[in-house]
């Protein structure tokens, strides 16, 4: 019976002792733990230095800068009603809201329903708030074109036809003196170059002017 | 005797294994929110669903964000090969994808209110549009800044 006893507790000790070995190998020895002792001081001795930095950029984080265009569409006490190409919304203000036109500071009074601004604030949990507003009393929305790549099928004075790749219809395009157009190596030419049946990119104004802004001819060989 | 020493080898082994998995996995623990949080940080960012219409990809630059620097670059990636035209404001720029299909074009800001517009057209003149706000402002936002 003891020799039993012993088996078993002898057994039981080398078992128990595979985590034991385990721990001790993990567990330093005096020097490792000096070493890790100087590692831990270094680490702290970084953060620490470079906690502001850190700090900064987890607020910057948490702060994100916003800006965005829009147009007062109606004035209320303490809020904007506003539109842009992305819908509409409601800007609530503060005291802290800085209004500037031009290079003048102006009052939230002075502001008109048809004004474009360019607002400037901080998003914080998906929350905007504004800080800075510009005014302008002209959109800030830039003029609407378009661009089309097609054959030129037709060259007048002041006028080009294009026939779209897209479509079957051809588009007649006005020129003016600001038309600029160009050959492949972006080389300006004059009308008298631009030749029927080739090819082009052309960026125009998207309404009933049909203004061309640019045309490109991709044909090479001009 | 035999079978005696049997069970309590197989006990011990049990209750040893048991120690070495509770010691391991509780290593594991303390080691993985270290290990997810590198990961998270090497990571680039992934270009959202809003960044992406069609054939057309814009990695750069973000929608409404306020910058303090004049330069900008607009990057993305289409078919290859294709147009690439670049309003911004009243200024027209046009450049081409590459061979990946990949395009990247440094431009110079105005003050104040910036309206990207990125039109990509593919070899049967299909155009796909993406529209970007940047303001470039140099001043601070903050009020006691001022």
């Amino acid at each position: 019976m003891p020799i039993k006893l012993i088996l078993i507790l002898a057994v039981l000790l080398v078992s128990l002792s595979a985590p034991v070995v385990l721990k001790a190998q993990e567990s330093a020895s005096p020097s490792s733990e000096v070493t890790t002792q100087n590692l831990k001081d270094r680490i702290e001795k970084i953060v620490n230095e470079k906690k502001e930095e850190i700090q900064d950029a987890v607020n910057n984080l948490e702060q994100k800068k916003r800006g965005f265009i829009c147009e007062i569409t109606r004035i209320s006490e303490n809020s904007l009603s506003v539109k842009n190409s992305k819908g509409s919304q409601i800007l609530s203000l503060t005291d802290q809201v800085e209004f500037k036109k031009g290079s003048k500071i102006i009052k939230f009074d002075q502001l008109e329903v048809g004004n474009w601004l360019v607002v400037m604030g901080i998003e914080e949990n998906q929350v905007f708030s504004p800080l800075r507003i510009l005014v302008s009393e002209t959109s800030l929305q830039p003029t609407p074109r378009k661009v089309i790549l097609g054959t030129i099928t037709k060259v007048g004075s002041t006028s080009v036809a294009i026939k779209a790749r897209t479509g079957s219809e051809e588009i007649s395009l006005n020129l003016d003196k600001n038309s600029l157009l160009e050959d492949l190596n972006e080389k300006e030419i004059s009308l008298k170059q631009v030749e029927e049946n080739t090819q082009a990119l052309v960026i125009m104004t998207d309404n009933e002017k049909s203004l061309v802004r640019r045309l490109r001819v991709l044909t090479s060989g001009l | 005797m035999k079978k005696e020493i049997f069970i309590a080898i197989c006990l011990g082994l049990l209750v040893g294994l048991l120690i070495t998995f509770a010691i391991y996995q509780n290593k594991f623990k303390t080691q993985t929110p270290d290990d997810n949080t590198q990961e998270l940080t090497n990571n680039p960012p992934e270009a959202s669903p809003s960044n992406t219409i069609g054939q057309l990809t814009l990695l750069s630059p973000e929608d409404e964000i306020v910058q303090e620097t004049e330069e900008l670059t607009v990057a993305g990636s289409t078919a290859a090969n294709s147009f690439v035209v670049i309003f911004v404001n009243e200024e027209e720029l046009i450049t081409s994808a590459d061979e990946l299909g990949n395009f990247s074009l440094k431009i110079k800001l105005e003050k104040g209110s910036n309206v990207i517009i990125v039109h990509v057209l593919n070899e049967d003149g299909e155009v796909t549009t993406l529209e970007r706000t940047v303001i470039y402002s140099t001043q601070s936002l903050k009020p006691d800044a001022n």
